[in-house]
């Protein structure tokens, strides 16, 4: 199987897209990941990375759920699709994996 | 009322975004707009808004499809017009070239006149106190005789400075024209050097690159330029080097300065302090040449009126030693470049006459290049009217043709652009080398060129405008789609009038061109009085153990074969003149006058081949008399003499006591003219050479057949002789035209203006008779058919120029009169104008239209007439 890369913040993005479950669009990704992470991200970054991920499968999206403080415009609602939520798996696996083989902490003395 | 996202800003994003993705984008940063009006001040949040509205501007949310754009967005509209030019260019790639280059060649050629003018009239304005330096020049006027020196006694600065509060300070300097400079065992004797005192440095603005001015007020200092160190010591780090000066002097590199700007009108190389020399401080020294700064805001009518009183002990000695007055002239910095040259001036001078023709000759360059611009583009417009008249069939608008101009003047521009920047670089430093016209390259950064170089943009930018004001002229669509403009005119008449401007502005320069070369003529054929041909120059210095030996080194190089006359002088062209009282037998008895005056050697005379008109030479048979004068036929006019021989001069009244000599004038001699014909020629008193009086010029008549082999055999002697000393020599001639670089600059801007202006009226030409051949086929084929001669086809295409062609000769001749008077009037000798200027352009402009017409009248007549006339 051909491997597919997922950038460091694409992997946020649709990790935070996962946990937001049904409420997953621009917006509210930007404050979950500045609210988990702390770190500012930026409305037009998180509109790229929910295309890319787009293209690539991960996600699908549909419109739906206008407000009045949308000016009455609907929002573009993602969810995981099946290879979204297998690379999702995949990768967090890998990073455990990863992270076991680490020796464990140890005073190195010579 | 709540507030909203900013409204320009919405509608940026509705204009730029891509429909699909318009919703979902608008909606969060909406979303984020008013969150952040919840937490935060409404400035913040709409600046935040706006900022989001332009992160999104990106490729990707840009309406467009996979294969472009949106048909019907503003993108696709100016890509398409992008392509349209591009397709255009290609299919007429000739015109597309003659076009872009001659426009890029004319505006690269006004925009090199244009830094050159802006050098001009930017002379020391570098010096940040430029406003409030005045150099002091002296008026002396002498027995109702005005003399302007550019030099002032040299107590002068500091009493000003002391009985004037007003002024601030002041610095002053003498010129020691080109001293010998050692450095271990190498002789450098061609800089231009000062000595000047410490305030030169503080009050003028040079940038220095190492030390400063502060250790300059010390003896044995000398600060120095760039390329000076590099010349001396091959390296920049020249702090704290010393060179060598006169006979023991050591002086210390204190600074080193960058060179001095083309735009100085003080040009040198390096400056020795003023503390080095023992000078004689006393106002009888007229030999400094003074610059005050006046405080801030000051009048100069002030110091005018404290002048007398501050001076008063000056004036009486004046008075009383010379019987004569002095009054001191204040001259801004800026101003010494354009005022005309004073006595013993050393500044770089222009006079306004030369510069206003080359504005005007820039001028005319910018228009021609426009002109030929708009003609050409004028010409694909009708080529492609059609096309227009097609698109407003379908709804097209004007202003969308306005647009497709725009983006073809773009087009044009950005190969033009960086055409002109190389052709003004390369321009630059050919300027440089072939014509040595110095400018620096910052020039081209100076406000004043750049604000008119932007002019000149504005101006192109307008032209096409005016393009696209003709274009609105084709109301008729019918007419448009046969290809024609309106149903009045074809477009013809205003291409017609270009085409008459530019040749009456090559008319012009060909007019002036003959006028110059004339000139130029005149100067060279013109007596001078003296012979100039195969004399060589050897300059010798004034110190003492040069001027000691002369005579012996005169006897041995007269003994070398093939050098026919040897003679020595105190004058040289373009050494600087130095005037002195004489008492002179007038009618009124022995007046005291100031003449320029000369000394010789007795051979001198003869070696120039002077004519002596009465009298005799020096030299009669054995007995040389040394108490006698010669003079010339501008002096005895002067004294009023009828008959100059036998007349009494005693003189000269200052200067060195024991020099002074009193005797008659025993010769009078034919006019000569040492001086550029720009001044008339001058009275002068001849003296013989004697053991008070040397000469450090030796002029050396050669064998015209080889030269190169007598300047080695002269410069061994000299070399045995003094070796010591740098053999320095120049050709008579070519000195003497050396006097003329002003005016060989104006003439060598000129013939280059000319070939490009002609190759202009070239190209319009050519242009227009294109266009006329194709809107004529037709009538012409007929003509034919019903059985006009391919003669008669010729002329009749020919003629559609001549009329241009006399209005524009009609409206050259007042500004050829004009510019022509103008540049003449610079010299005191010139050339009259006469009807060949006015005639012999105007034929060369009609062998020029003509032959230019031909290309396209002679295709024209050998077309055989079913092949156009067959297709309806």
């Amino acid at each position: 199987m051909k491997r597919v890369y997922l950038g460091e913040f694409e992997e946020l993005v649709l990790i935070t897209v996962a946990s937001l479950q049904d409420e997953a669009y621009g917006v509210s990704i930007m404050n979950e990941i500045t609210s988990q992470t702390g770190r500012n991200a930026n409305i037009s970054a998180i509109h790229e990375a929910l295309r890319r991920l787009d293209a690539k499968g991960f996600v699908k999206s549909k419109m739906g759920g206008a407000t009045a403080q949308r000016g009455g415009r609907r929002k573009r609602l993602f969810v995981l699709t099946a290879s979204g939520r297998k690379i999702v798996d995949q990768t967090i696996e890998l990073r455990v994996q990863l992270y076991n083989r680490v020796p464990g902490y140890s005073l190195k003395l010579s | 009322m709540y507030p909203r996202p900013p409204r320009w800003a919405v509608r940026f994003l509705h204009w730029y975004c891509n429909a699909e993705l318009l919703e979902e984008i608008e909606g969060d940063i909406s979303e984020l707009f008013y969150q952040r009006l919840e937490s935060g001040n409404p400035k913040k949040a709409k600046f935040k808004y706006i900022a989001d509205v332009f992160r999104f501007f990106k490729w990707s949310n840009i309406k467009r499809t996979e294969h472009g754009f949106v048909p019907g967005s503003a993108g696709a509209l100016w890509s398409m017009n992008f392509k349209m030019a591009l397709r255009n260019a290609n299919k007429n790639k000739l015109i597309f070239v003659l076009k872009t280059s001659s426009l890029a060649i004319c505006l690269a050629f006004a925009l090199l006149l244009t830094a050159y003018l802006v050098n001009e009239l930017t002379f020391d304005k570098f010096n940040v106190n430029h406003e409030r330096l005045y150099r002091v020049t002296s008026k002396v006027n002498f027995q109702d005789h005005v003399t302007h020196y550019a030099v002032t006694p040299l107590p002068i600065g500091q009493t000003l400075v002391e009985g004037i509060p007003e002024i601030e300070n002041y610095f002053r300097f003498m010129y020691e024209d080109k001293p010998i400079l050692r450095v271990d065992d190498r002789m450098f004797y061609d800089e231009v050097t000062l000595a000047a005192d410490s305030n030169f440095f503080k009050l003028l603005t040079f940038d220095f690159i190492q030390g400063d001015a502060h250790a300059f007020g010390e003896p044995n200092k000398i600060i120095i330029t760039k390329s000076l160190a590099k010349k001396l010591f091959g390296t920049v780090d020249a702090l704290g080097q010393t060179i060598a000066f006169g006979k023991d002097n050591l002086l210390e590199v204190s600074g080193i300065i960058e060179n001095v700007p083309s735009n100085s009108h003080l040009p040198f190389d390096a400056a020795i302090s003023w503390a080095t020399f023992d000078r004689d401080d006393s106002w009888g020294n007229l030999n400094a040449y003074t610059y005050v700064l006046l405080r801030p805001g000051v009048d100069l009518k002030n110091i005018k009126s404290k002048m007398p009183a501050v001076l008063a002990t000056f004036h009486d000695l004046v008075a009383r030693e010379y019987k004569a007055t002095f009054e001191p002239i204040f001259e801004n910095i800026t101003d010494i470049h354009f005022s005309g040259t004073l006595d013993e001036d050393i500044a770089q001078k222009r006079s306004m006459n030369n510069l206003f023709i080359l504005a005007s000759v820039a001028f005319l360059f910018l228009i021609t290049g426009l002109i030929n611009y708009l003609n050409l583009t004028l010409a694909e417009l009708t080529a492609n009217l059609k096309r227009i008249g097609i698109l407003r069939v379908f709804g097209g608008l004007t202003s969308g043709h306005k647009n497709a101009m725009l983006i073809e003047t773009g087009l044009a521009l950005s190969i033009v652009l960086p055409m002109v920047s190389i052709l003004c670089y390369e321009g630059l430093t050919l300027a440089n080398t072939h014509l040595s016209i110095h400018i620096d390259t910052a020039i081209l950064l100076s406000p004043l060129f750049i604000l008119s170089a932007v002019l000149f943009l504005i101006l192109l930018f307008i032209s096409t405008r005016a393009n696209s004001y003709i274009l609105s002229k084709t109301h008729h669509i019918i007419n448009a789609l046969k290809g024609t403009f309106s149903s009045s005119g074809n477009g013809l008449s205003t291409r017609k009038l270009l085409v008459a401007t530019q040749l009456s502005f090559s008319i012009v320069m060909i007019a002036l061109i003959i006028v110059i070369v004339d000139q130029f003529r005149f100067i060279q054929d013109s007596d001078k009085g003296f012979d100039d041909k195969n004399m060589i120059v050897i300059k010798l210095r004034s110190d003492r153990s040069q001027t000691m030996h002369t005579e012996t080194f005169v006897e041995t190089i007269r003994k070398i074969n093939g050098i026919s006359k040897v003679g020595g002088s105190t004058y040289f062209p373009g050494a600087i003149e130095t005037k002195y009282v004489f008492e002179v037998e007038t009618e009124n008895g022995m007046e005291q006058r100031l003449v320029p005056m000369m000394i010789c050697s007795n051979e001198y005379l003869d070696a120039l081949g002077i004519k002596i008109e009465k009298g005799h030479k020096f030299d009669t048979g054995g007995s040389f008399d040394f108490n006698s004068f010669i003079v010339n036929e501008a002096a005895a006019k002067e004294f009023g003499w009828k008959d100059a021989i036998g007349r009494k001069i005693g003189g000269p009244v200052t200067g060195r006591g024991e020099a002074y000599m009193e005797g008659e004038v025993i010769g009078l001699v034919r006019d000569f003219n040492f001086a550029s014909l720009h001044n008339a020629i001058e009275p002068m008193l001849i003296l013989p050479a004697t053991e008070n009086w040397g000469y450090n010029f030796i002029y050396v008549k050669t064998n015209p057949l080889r030269p190169q082999d007598l300047i080695g055999a002269i410069e061994k002697e000299f070399k045995a002789q003094w070796p010591e000393h740098p053999f320095e020599w120049e050709y008579l001639d070519s000195k003497y035209l050396s006097l003329y670089k002003n005016d060989y600059e104006v003439k060598s801007i000129f013939q280059i203006g000319l070939v490009i202006s002609i190759l202009a009226s070239c190209l319009g030409i050519f242009s227009i008779s294109a266009l006329l051949v194709t809107l004529r086929t037709k009538e012409m084929g007929i003509r034919k058919v019903v059985g006009a001669g391919s003669l008669h086809l010729f002329l009749l295409h020919a003629n559609s120029f001549l009329k241009s062609l006399f209005i524009s000769i009609l409206v050259a001749w007042p500004v050829i009169w004009f510019l022509s008077k103008e540049w003449l009037k610079t010299f005191a000798y010139h050339v009259d104008l006469n009807y060949s200027y006015f005639i012999l352009p105007g034929i060369v402009a009609l062998l020029i239209t003509v032959l230019t017409s031909a290309y396209h009248g002679i295709k024209n007549t050998m077309i055989n007439p079913v092949d156009i006339l067959k297709h309806e």
